[in-house]
């Protein structure tokens, strides 16, 4: 274990023998331990539906709806799914070099404060200019929070997840003056920002509500699916992971590698936040900060850390999220079932995987 | 902004008090959370088991009238949640880390469920008062140490006595043998027969019920619940236990400074009457988590051989 740090390194892919039978196994695990997840996250929210007074079949029913039941509620879902992938896939790269952030909720929040000074202050005039203008600003602001944590834990050795999270709140009481003075609404009653400009706003996939920020995501998947099989980097990064000592004695550069992880991850993480505000929120507020960035954890714990896993999870539990709100709405079920809902799925998947791999 | 309300000599004995309040719920979790880690365990959960120890104090404490009943029941609550981290690190050796982080969500959700359940999703949230200052004789009229250290709601005192308890069981039993024995050297604990696994689930349950009880003095000081109400308290504690440098004592010191900063921020705030001032007051309320940071980078770099015990994040499994 490193020196001044809490972080085990993440657990080495289990041994294959490369025999069909094992892949075949391995297969039949890979896609059984997901759905047995999902049956047991599903019975106890059904219990926990039983308990609000609610009926788990009306609620279910609900959900499904309001996730799959129709062309908007889909725009919604892929929409909502944007950001957890992005941020998803900046968890996983960064947890494959032992750096185990928790920081995604700042750089989405310091991406989304960006993008909304950005559009309001510099007169773009036109989106052709401001995306581009918006994505690098945003994607550097991200990196550079996501880098103070990465270079704290390269360079002295601070543990990542007490800097991370104490960074999360910097950065929140950041976005609380930046709503209420330089870019406060004279005209707004709550803390939030004038609403930016039509031209800002990302475009729509014609007679649809998705904007283009899903396309971000969906280039995203591949790419870092890429860099983690084919580049330096990923094979870096896994040794680092692994073994920083190993990485260093075979000439690896341990900091190095650390700190272009977590330059990437909080890259994604701003990027997400200005997608969610030019394409959905459209207007800076405290309620941009409501724990979206523990949710993008679960999505890429659930999703194994697969870049393909991470978008599936993030179906998931944006099904979950806006299953539990229109629950909430019509049935007064407590939305927070989706959160216990996802909490359980993690440790489901944890047990399974644990038993299976005991089991060998 | 009259800053002799903040700083001025009639303002630092109700600093200091309020200070001590609002250290209490870190320094009684990052003791506890001392204990866990020298076990050998990573507690990451404290956040969940603290928001779950907030609800249910509160809901106890509503129902009852009794903050002290509802202090026992949010202990207990934090100890359950702990218990599964117990049965997915401890039992099955799933990594550490993510069961943690896991449970902060499993905790946080199960407590913004628990309330609006009890009190449903609408209508004004209810209220409790919470304990009153109980004055010791004699010692609370030691001027300035008195009225801030003796004049104490009932339950700073059992936290405080809590604290000195662990330090003393850690330090000079032969249980807090075991536990420094389990976290530095499993095997050779295993082998003179400690039972590596018991201690640290004995360990751990300790950490999750002093969790719980932080919880409840968080809702006790406030007298309400809502989502998120520990702000990030569960975290600051494991960031005290840095500072702390695993010694339940140490993390007084180090809650403390947590505390006396929130106190200043809270009263800057208050001094300002809502005002605008020239330095924007979100500035003050981030200070606590930019002193925690700070804090926890200076004592990194400073000692530069961690005091972190050896085994800490390591499964224990039993040679055959």
């Amino acid at each position: 274990m490193n020196a001044g740090t809490l972080t085990a390194p993440p657990a080495p892919p289990a041994p294959s023998d490369g025999s069909g039978t094992s892949r075949v196994r391995a297969a039949a695990t890979a896609a059984a331990v997901p759905l047995l997840a999902v049956m047991v996250g599903l019975a106890v929210g059904a219990v926990l539906i039983v308990l609000a007074g609610g009926s788990p079949l009306e609620a279910y029913g609900t959900m499904l709806d309001a996730a799959l039941g129709g062309d908007t509620q889909l725009g919604r879902l892929l929409t909502g799914m944007t950001p957890l992938v992005l941020m998803g896939l900046g968890y996983a790269v960064a947890y494959r070099t032992g750096f185990v952030t928790i920081g995604a909720q700042g750089h989405y929040d310091v991406g989304a404060i960006t993008a909304t000074a950005v559009v309001l202050g510099l007169p773009l005039g036109s989106s052709w200019v401001a995306i581009p203008v918006v994505a690098v600003t945003a994607a550097a602001a991200g990196a550079l929070v996501g880098a103070v944590a990465g270079v704290l834990k390269a360079r002295l050795g601070v543990n990542e997840i007490i800097s991370s999270l104490m960074l999360n709140y910097l950065v929140f009481y950041g976005l609380a003056w930046a709503v209420r003075k330089p870019l406060a609404n004279p005209n707004g009653f709550t803390p939030e920002s004038e609403r930016i400009p039509e031209w800002a706003q990302l475009a729509t996939f014609p007679g649809t509500k998705i904007h283009l920020g899903v396309l971000v995501a969906v280039l995203a998947v591949p790419a870092v699916w890429w860099l983690m099989r084919s580049t330096r980097f990923g094979f870096a990064s896994q040794v680092v992971g692994e073994s920083p000592t190993v990485a260093a004695a075979n000439g690896i550069d341990v900091a190095r590698t650390v700190i272009t992880a977590s330059l990437i991850s909080g890259a994604l993480g701003g990027i997400a936040g200005a997608i969610m505000l030019l394409g959905s929120e459209f207007r800076l507020s405290l309620a941009i900060s409501s724990g979206i960035g523990f949710t993008a954890i679960v999505v890429a714990l659930l999703g194994r850390r697969n870049p393909f896993g991470i978008v599936l999870a993030a179906a998931l539990v944006s099904g979950l999220t806006l299953g539990g709100q229109a629950v909430q709405r019509t049935q007064e079920i407590p939305a927070s079932i989706g959160t216990v809902v996802q909490a359980v799925m993690i440790l489901t998947v944890l047990v399974a995987n644990r038993i299976v791999e005991r089991a060998r | 902004m009259n800053w002799s309300d903040v700083l001025g000599a009639g303002a630092i004995v109700p600093l200091l008090t309020a200070a001590l309040r609002l250290a209490m719920p870190i320094i009684v979790a990052a003791a506890g959370a001392c204990l866990a880690e020298r076990s050998g365990v990573l507690n990451l959960g404290i956040e969940g088991q603290m928001m779950m120890g907030a609800v249910a104090a509160f809901i106890t404490t509503y129902y009852s009238g009794s903050p002290l009943l509802g202090a026992a029941v949010g202990a207990t609550a934090g100890l359950a949640v702990a218990a599964v981290v117990g049965a997915a690190t401890i039992t099955l050796g799933i990594d550490q880390i993510i069961t943690g982080i896991s449970v902060v969500i499993l905790g946080t959700g199960l407590a913004s469920f628990l309330y609006l359940q009890t009190f449903g999703i609408s209508g004004t949230p209810p209220r409790t008062q919470g304990t009153a200052p109980v004055e010791i004789p004699v010692l609370s009229d030691i001027p300035l140490l008195g009225p801030v250290l003796f004049s104490q709601s009932p339950l700073v005192y059992l936290s405080i006595a809590i604290v000195v308890a662990l330090w003393w069981v850690l330090g000079r039993t032969a249980f807090g043998l075991s536990v420094r024995a389990s976290g530095e050297n499993p095997n050779a604990a295993d082998s003179v027969g400690v039972s590596v696994p018991g201690t640290r689930w004995a360990a751990l349950l300790v950490s999750g019920a002093t969790a719980g009880l932080a919880g409840a003095l968080v809702v006790d000081g406030l007298g309400f619940f809502q989502d998120g109400i520990t702000g990030g308290r569960g975290w600051v504690a494991l960031g005290v236990v840095i500072l702390a440098r695993w010694n339940p004592l140490g993390a007084m010191a180090g809650g403390f400074m947590f505390g006396l900063v929130d106190a200043f921020q809270l009263r800057v705030q208050s001094a300002s009457g809502g005002q605008a001032t020239v330095v924007p007051y979100e500035l003050f309320q981030a200070l606590p988590y930019a002193v925690t940071l700070i804090a926890v980078v200076v004592t990194t770099v400073w000692f530069r051989r961690t005091n972190a015990p050896s085994a800490l994040g390591s499964p224990f499994v039993p040679a055959k």
